[in-house]
């Protein structure tokens, strides 16, 4: 019914859920065992009614059915509650082991994948794995079980009664299973109808400004018509199929009915069952022919539900192309920085071409170049966003490849030009929902890097809403905040890209000095956009499409007139790196 | 418009369905099931008579016959609800897409693409579901009543005592109403949250790594997730509740049957046919308090979900989705109506245009220059400057909140319907082409010229990719055909905008996707075409620049200076700085992945 992987996928979430698991069979079964009792206390009723037995023993009777009502009901609720809150637990944990991978895996893959397709992988298919199942645990077992007890309990009135709804039953089933074929094929076409014109929209609303200035409204409209009429007939068609479908087993389902009751009439004429057991045939006969769909309906369903559960086992099977080390160590304290014949290569694009340097411990080294020299490639490489394709990366002695993947962000603080903030305050954007970190100490980064002005500036302190519908901030406010997630940590080595665009000069006064405390008795790689940053460098490496075209002491480069980078200070960095 | 209103202008819109369908519901619910409960009976009451011979048998045979008459009523009749529901959606999908069409411009889309396609997908279904809710209703209407009487009939008593628990029922589904709403808008809002931090978790996915917050951010996901759980939890339970509870109004209201029917029975007066007929009844009726209740909140959901499908398209009258417009179901729909007639342009004027979008800083302040037939001018600044959102304005894309156009001297009041061919075409900065062949594309409905076709592929340099191609112009593009690159998606652009022939030629930044020689091919047979094409083009190519009868210099949002290259490079430092980057090499543009 599904393959093994998958079972095994399921039965992982579910294992730890095995008392409610357990609770939830208890309760279907019980549920189903009362529903089934309910025509045999009324048989039992009309039997004794007839046989002339004492009114207050009817009225036992009826009072016993209503609080077998009564408890079904309560049985169902529970039920409910059980499976509803044993399907959230289960995907919930799901869901965190699928955001835990999607946030493991590397840029590559973010590139691919839209944020959209990713809250419909992480949630989106989750919860439609979850809702089938819900369903077909309740649907599908207990359907199968009530059928089962209905048969089960006929047979035990009359064996010819049994035998005869028995055969009807399998050759419902059976006309069920090969017209799910038949009203699959049209279904499928249905649901391809409905997804080809809601992408015919969704293509044609993206493109609203080539429509209307290409004139093309009316024909835009045109074939709308032909999407919108096709859908209509093909879900005309499907629903035909199913209709026919249902229509087919239910002429059999009246024909048994009939033969059961004919049965029944002359069994009693014959004396050998009782009015009240042809009102107990009677019900159960009426009771088959749901159960029976819903059975049918729901396995036809099954392949739709298995999409999702594919596309989830595939996720969680997605690997990461930066892994794990063995686990070794970084030194305390300021960190070397050495690249090996570092080359690296976007697919097939070559971005870096054998870049060997060393940044000596506490020392500060400006990486300059135009847009597109590769940059912002070095910063990634030095924080693992990717691997080189060759040569190595090396922090404090140790190939950052020997490292465990949490290891480096406790040592390197990587700002980068874009910093990304959050929908929230200020106080999750700085911590990153880390509750550990307490507000005093926050309030100490930010002193320590000379904002506390800035902070108490703002309109509600750390409680100041960021991100969409929050207060704006500029690039270099945004930044800032960078500059005290990095701080929080106290890593050893700090890579900054800093931003490019032009800064108000507060802000670039206060960013400027937060870049001198954080740096202090750190390493520092800047990729410098400023003057100011360039002059804070003790060593300028300039690199030209990939390549190191110069790497000296900044006061030794400055001093060489022939120097590139003499050459940038001239021309005007600011002007020139922009 | 009042939901009702809403749900009478589609019955109007699709009479026979709807008349069909409450047919079918009236049908089923009544003149089937009350003869199937009397049918019933007779059996019963036959059996335990002791007379059962005939009237057994022939009780059986009408039972099978009404049975099957109701088994095959759908399928002959055509599942009504299936047409009524489906044209119903039709018909506000179209007129929710061609109001679309109609305010570009005005208002341009409110919501994301996605948000505006759930208003497509599910609110239509949500309203049209109400139609088959409705027959429903009506056919249980009858059955209610019909129902009511014969019981009355037998024994008045019961049926009394049975209202008791019916009407509990629908108190109760009527009372926890707002309950259902608010536990179902909580779990809806928890799951918004969720949604949201994983999006936002997914986009700023590189600072959380890079803060190596992995633990505590998937940590606040688990909270999230167990806030939603409650809610979900909550609001399931308690609608399960209230379900569980009309399901068994049937049984307590069987157990009141057998309750009050005891004596009846044992003394002869109620028979054990009329008990099988109350119980036939009950089975139906107690659906008839859930129905209603289903209905009343129908009509608050489509409130909403009409609400929100007018949300998008504001500029539209309310009854606009409503319009009852041929929906060509059956044949073909006819050809679209050909464009507007031809008018030679011999003089564009744009006086103070201005279009201050709110909240958001790209606007235009103030801009007025004219264009002259089979001129050639090119509106060129920095990044942000507002270029293309002039010609947005100008074109219609956006509204404009002050300033005139004219063509010809005549004030143009709505631009969007005005500029399109032949008056005037256009190529997108970002183009968008469609999921269809390249021809398709290309023409967008206009009747084929070969003829024409060739000279617009030539025209954009689109030979040497079309030789390319193994279908050539018949070669389908997008997700399920061929991907082209950023530069022939450009190009295949530039020849729908040259095979419309239009008077007025508008571009914006057509060379940005495109390698330096093709860049120069393109520039060189646009310049081949005369003096016959007026021409407006954003660009910050020294090649266009140099050929312009005037450049026109935008910055912040106004326009600063206007004329020849020269004069601007003469009297302008914004100009000049312009300028000398375009001089730099070309890799300084690229962008880095």
């Amino acid at each position: 019914m599904l393959p093994k992987r998958d079972r095994i996928l399921l039965a992982t979430y579910l294992r730890p859920e095995w008392p409610r698991v357990v609770l939830l069979g208890l309760l279907l079964f019980a549920g189903i065992g009362l529903q089934l009792a309910n025509p045999q206390i009324v048989r039992t009723f009309i039997d004794q009614a007839r046989a002339g037995e004492p009114f207050e023993r009817l009225v036992w009777i009826a009072l016993l059915f209503i609080g077998v009502a009564l408890l079904t009901q309560g049985m169902t609720i529970a039920e409910t509650y059980v499976a509803e809150n044993l399907g959230w637990r289960t995907t919930n944990a799901l869901r965190a082991d699928l955001a835990r991978r999607v946030l493991a895996l590397d840029l590559s893959f973010h590139a691919e994948h839209g944020v959209g397709e990713l809250i419909e992988r992480i949630d989106g298919d989750v919860s439609a794995i979850a809702d089938f199942f819900a369903r077909f645990v309740v649907q599908v077992l207990g359907s199968a079980l009530f059928l089962f007890g209905v048969l089960v309990l006929l047979y035990r009135e009359d064996w010819r009664v049994g035998g005869l709804l028995t055969t009807f039953t399998l050759a419902a089933l059976a006309f069920l299973t090969w017209g799910g074929g038949f009203v699959g094929v049209r279904a499928l076409a249905a649901r391809q109808a409905s997804a080809g014109l809601i992408g015919y929209i969704e293509e044609r609303l993206g493109g609203l400004p080539d429509l209307k200035t290409s004139g093309a409204d009316g024909y835009a409209i045109h074939r709308l018509h032909e999407r919108l009429a096709g859908r209509f007939h093909r879900i005309n068609a499907a629903v035909m199929a199913g209709s026919i479908l249902n229509a087919v087993v239910g002429v059999l389902f009246v024909l048994g009915t009939g033969a059961a009751f004919g049965l029944g009439t002359a069994l009693y004429g014959s004396g050998a069952i009782t009015l009240g057991t042809i009102y107990l045939i009677f019900r159960y006969t009426g009771m088959l022919r749901d159960p029976l769909e819903r059975l049918t309906h729901e396995m036809n369903s099954f392949q739709q539900a298995t999409g999702g559960i594919v596309r989830v086992r595939e996720l969680l099977a997605t690997d990461a192309r930066v892994n794990d080390g063995s686990g070794a160590t970084f030194p305390a304290g300021a960190l070397s920085v050495e690249l090996d014949g570092v080359s690296f290569a976007y697919e097939t694009e070559p971005v870096l071409h054998g870049v060997s340097f060393r940044v000596e411990p506490g020392k500060v080294l400006g990486l300059l170049g135009r847009t597109g020299s590769g940059k912002t490639t070095i910063s990634r490489l030095l924080f693992r966003l990717h691997d080189p394709t060759e040569g190595s990366v090396r922090l404090g002695g140790t190939d950052i490849r020997e490292a465990r993947l949490d290891a480096l962000p406790e040592r390197v603080g990587l700002v980068t030009q874009e910093v990304q903030l959050f929908q929230g305050t200020l106080r999750d954007n700085v911590a990153l929902f880390d509750r550990t970190v307490s507000d005093a100490r926050l309030v100490e980064v930010f002193a320590e890097l000379g904002l506390d002005e800035w902070l108490r500036a703002l309109p509600a302190g750390l409680d100041t809403p960021l991100g969409a519908g929050g207060r704006g901030l500029s690039a270099g406010e945004a930044q800032l905040v960078a500059l005290t997630r990095v701080l929080l940590k106290d890593p050893g080595l700090v890579v900054l890209d800093e931003a490019s665009s032009r800064l108000d000069p507060h802000t670039g006064r206060l960013l400027e000095r937060a870049v001198t405390r954080l740096l202090h008795g750190r390493t520092g790689v800047v990729i410098a956009h400023r003057l100011a940053t360039v002059e804070r460098a003790d060593q300028i490496l300039i690199l030209e499409e990939g390549r190191v075209a110069e790497f000296r002491r900044r006061v030794d480069l400055a001093r060489d007139p022939e120097s590139r980078f003499a050459r940038l200070l001239r021309a005007g960095i600011e002007e020139e790196l922009a | 418009m009042r939901p009702m209103m809403v749900l009478l202008r589609l019955v109007r819109f699709c009479p026979g369905y709807f008349a069909a369908n409450t047919f079918f519901a009236i049908l089923v619910y009544f003149l089937l099931a009350i003869p199937l409960g009397l049918t019933t009976r007779a059996f019963f009451d036959a059996l335990s008579g002791e007379s059962a011979g005939l009237v057994a048998w022939s009780a059986i045979g009408l039972l099978v016959a009404v049975q099957l008459v109701e088994v095959l009523a759908g399928p002959a009749l055509g599942n009504p609800w299936s047409p009524l529901q489906q044209k119903g959606q039709v018909l506000l999908q179209r007129n929710l897409f061609a109001g679309l069409l109609r305010g570009y411009g005005r208002h341009g889309l409110s919501e994301p693409v996605g948000e505006t396609i759930s208003r497509f997908r599910d609110d239509p279904e949500s309203i049209t579901d109400t139609l088959d809710a409705l027959s429903d209703l009506i056919g249980r209407s009858f059955f209610a009543i019909g129902a009511a009487i014969v019981m009355w009939q037998i024994n008045p008593t019961i049926t009394a005592a049975l209202f008791v628990p019916l009407l509990l029922s629908s108190f109760l589904t009527e009372a926890l109403g707002n309950t259902i709403m608010a536990y179902r808008a909580a779990s809806h809002a928890a799951t918004g949250r969720v949604t949201g931090f994983i999006g936002e978790l997914v986009g700023a996915q590189l600072a959380v790594k890079i803060a190596g917050a992995t633990r505590p951010a998937v940590a606040r996901l688990t909270k999230l997730g167990e806030l939603r759980r409650k809610a979900a939890v909550r609001d399931s339970v308690f609608e399960e509740t209230l379900n569980s509870f009309n399901l068994n109004v049937v049984h307590v209201g069987t157990g009141i049957v057998l309750l009050l029917g005891a004596r009846g029975i044992s003394e002869g007066t109620f028979t054990v046919g009329d008990l099988a007929l109350f119980i036939v009844y009950l089975d139906q009726l107690t659906w008839y308090p859930a129905e209603v209740g289903r209905l009343i909140s129908d009509l608050k959901r489509i409130e909403v979900s009409f609400g929100r499908m007018r949300a998008i398209v504001p500029g539209e009258p309310p009854a606009a989705l409503l319009a009852p417009v041929p929906v060509y179901l059956r044949g073909t729909p006819p050809e679209p109506p050909p464009p507007p007639p031809r008018e030679r342009l011999e003089r564009l004027e744009v006086l103070h245009l201005t279009h201050a979008h709110p909240g958001n800083t790209r606007g235009i302040i103030d801009v007025s220059f004219a264009l002259e037939r089979g001129s050639f001018t090119v509106i060129t600044g920095r990044i942000g400057a507002g270029k293309s959102t002039l010609l947005h304005v100008l074109l219609g894309l956006l509204p404009r909140d002050a300033g005139e156009i004219r063509w010809n001297g005549r004030a143009v009041d709505d631009p969007a319907s005005s500029f399109v061919p032949p008056r005037s075409a256009y190529t997108p900065q970002v183009p968008r082409l469609f999921s269809e062949t390249l021809r398709e594309n290309l023409l967008l409905g206009r009747p084929e010229d070969p003829r024409a076709l060739d000279a617009a592929v030539h025209a954009a340099v689109l030979e040497p990719d079309l030789a390319a191609l193994r279908g050539g112009l018949d070669t389908l593009i997008g997700p399920r055909g061929v991907k082209l690159s950023g530069g022939q998606v450009q190009r295949s652009a530039a020849a729908r905008m040259f095979v419309r022939d239009a008077e007025l030629l508008v571009f914006d930044d057509l060379s940005s996707a495109l390698d330096t020689e093709t860049e120069a091919e393109l520039w060189r047979r646009l310049f081949a075409r005369g003096t016959e094409t007026t021409c407006l083009v954003v660009s910050h190519r020294p090649v266009a620049l140099r050929r312009a009868d005037q450049v026109l210099l935008m910055d912040t949002g106004r326009l600063v200076a206007r004329g020849s290259l020269d004069e601007l490079l003469a009297s302008s430092a914004e100009m000049q700085r312009l300028w000398r980057d375009e001089q730099r090499p070309p890799e300084v543009t690229t962008r880095e992945p």
